[in-house]
């Protein structure tokens, strides 16, 4: 298995992606705007779902992407391997249960914002949108507030 | 070709989180507990990145940064969203787009994120309230906000993260930003040619002028609204912004006051009375 990448040089990788979807695309990258565009097509019409029902294919090619890209890399550098991560002190059905439980308040947060870390705080951010910054602040603000409390959970 | 750019977008956003270890959710959640920062090098160094590139991209006119999708702001909704989305996130270790390469790298864990997020958007979504739509503000960006320049704003960024992380060679490329000048890729337009586009009621024609309400009280163009700021004359018509060239001056002078009158110059010509 092979070290993780330096951060920066990660970070600075990411940002020149980022930067050629601007470049090529026009757009940012996103997450889950792919989800939604899923649940769109199996929920009945609404106004939010009316957005995704008339977006194109882009976002879910480009998750498509994602988990192709994520699985060469992680062949590649020898860390393709079962299992499920979680703290030293959980069990697996506890870890499965709380990763469906911060899911779905991950899902209904990124409906509300209309993006997640992606496409909102990521690319929104790289565009300055004052949302995005909005929505960067609110979320690792709770993130790091609420940390004690999910001590039990990762520590 | 679109879907082949997002297929390779893809891949290669995937690759960098995964070679970053983000696909890891304890080492996500380590930030939380400041034992491990790489969810925030590695995001703000490609905000950086991309800002920056964006910027100077634009600044060339390699690109045109107007026609970037910039995300909407619906500030109340993504404050509550945000907040939201923060618990999820320390709770699951994985954001959307992490937990998908975690999946992909044989990560059960990923899956099962990958699963409440559908749960969640799906539910959300159908629990669609007028909430979601309230406190809209459109494409609104920081310089917008804060009524400053978008180097300025962009430099500032930079420098932040160049004390932050002590490098001297991003405080130059700070100061190098912050004076770089505009981003957007200006067009200018002929007073004769505004004057045709307003004859002929060119759809979506849209004249802001920012003089002063008393020089605008003054002279002004047909169909112009006042927004009082920076002096220009700028024009929005078939979704591009102009810049009038030579503004009001140029305008009386060709148009309405003009020594070679076309049959465009003359729908104005009553204008002269009025001494604009």
């Amino acid at each position: 298995m092979k070290p993780y990448s330096n951060p920066y040089a990660a970070g600075t990788a990411l940002g020149l992606v980022l930067l050629a979807s601007f470049a090529f695309a026009g757009r940012g990258l996103g997450a889950s705007g792919a989800f939604a565009w899923v649940a769109a097509r199996v929920a009945p019409t609404n106004p939010y779902f009316e957005r995704y029902l008339a977006a194109d294919t882009w976002l879910v090619v480009e998750i498509a992407g994602v988990i192709i890209g994520g699985f060469l890399s992680a062949a590649l550098a020898g860390r393709l391997r079962p299992g499920i991560d979680r703290g030293p002190r959980v069990t697996v059905k506890t870890r499965l249960v709380s990763a469906f439980a911060g899911g779905a308040a991950m899902g209904i947060g990124a409906a509300l914002a209309r993006g997640c870390t992606s496409g909102l705080a990521l690319s929104g951010g790289a565009l300055l949108s004052v949302g995005s910054w909005v929505f960067i602040c609110a979320a690792f603000a709770i993130g790091f507030a609420f940390a004690p409390l999910m001590r039990w959970a990762w520590r | 070709m679109a879907l082949i750019i997002a297929l390779a977008i893809g891949i290669a956003f995937g690759f960098t989180l995964e070679r970053a270890g983000l696909g890891s959710a304890p080492k996500l959640a380590g930030q939380f507990y400041f034992t491990d920062f790489t969810v925030m090098k590695v995001m703000f160094t490609a905000i950086v990145v991309a800002m920056t590139g964006a910027f100077w991209l634009g600044r060339i006119g390699a690109i045109d940064l107007r026609s970037v999708f910039v995300p909407e702001t619906f500030l109340l909704p993504q404050l509550a969203g945000g907040a939201i989305f923060g618990a999820g996130f320390l709770i699951a270790g994985l954001c959307p787009g992490t937990s998908c390469v975690a999946a992909a790298s044989g990560r059960g864990d990923g899956v099962a994120v990958m699963a409440g997020m559908f749960a969640g958007i799906l539910g959300a979504g159908l629990a669609f309230s007028p909430f979601f739509a309230t406190t809209a503000f459109g494409a609104w960006t920081v310089p917008q906000l804060l009524h400053m320049p978008y180097a300025v704003v962009a430099g500032a960024i930079v420098l932040a993260f160049a004390v932050a992380l002590r490098e001297p060679i991003l405080i130059a490329v700070a100061l190098v930003t912050a004076l770089g000048g505009s981003p957007y890729r200006t067009h200018t337009v002929e007073p004769r040619e505004l004057a045709a586009w307003i004859v002929e009621k060119k759809p979506g024609l849209r004249i802001v002028d920012s003089r002063t309400a008393a020089e605008f009280a003054l002279a002004r163009i047909p169909r112009s609204e006042n927004r009082p700021g920076d002096g220009a004359i700028t024009v929005r018509a078939a979704g591009r912004d102009y810049v009038l060239r030579g503004g009001i001056e140029a305008w009386t002078n060709e148009v309405v006051k003009t020594q070679h009158p076309t049959p465009t110059t003359m729908y104005f010509a009553p204008l002269r009375r009025r001494g604009c």
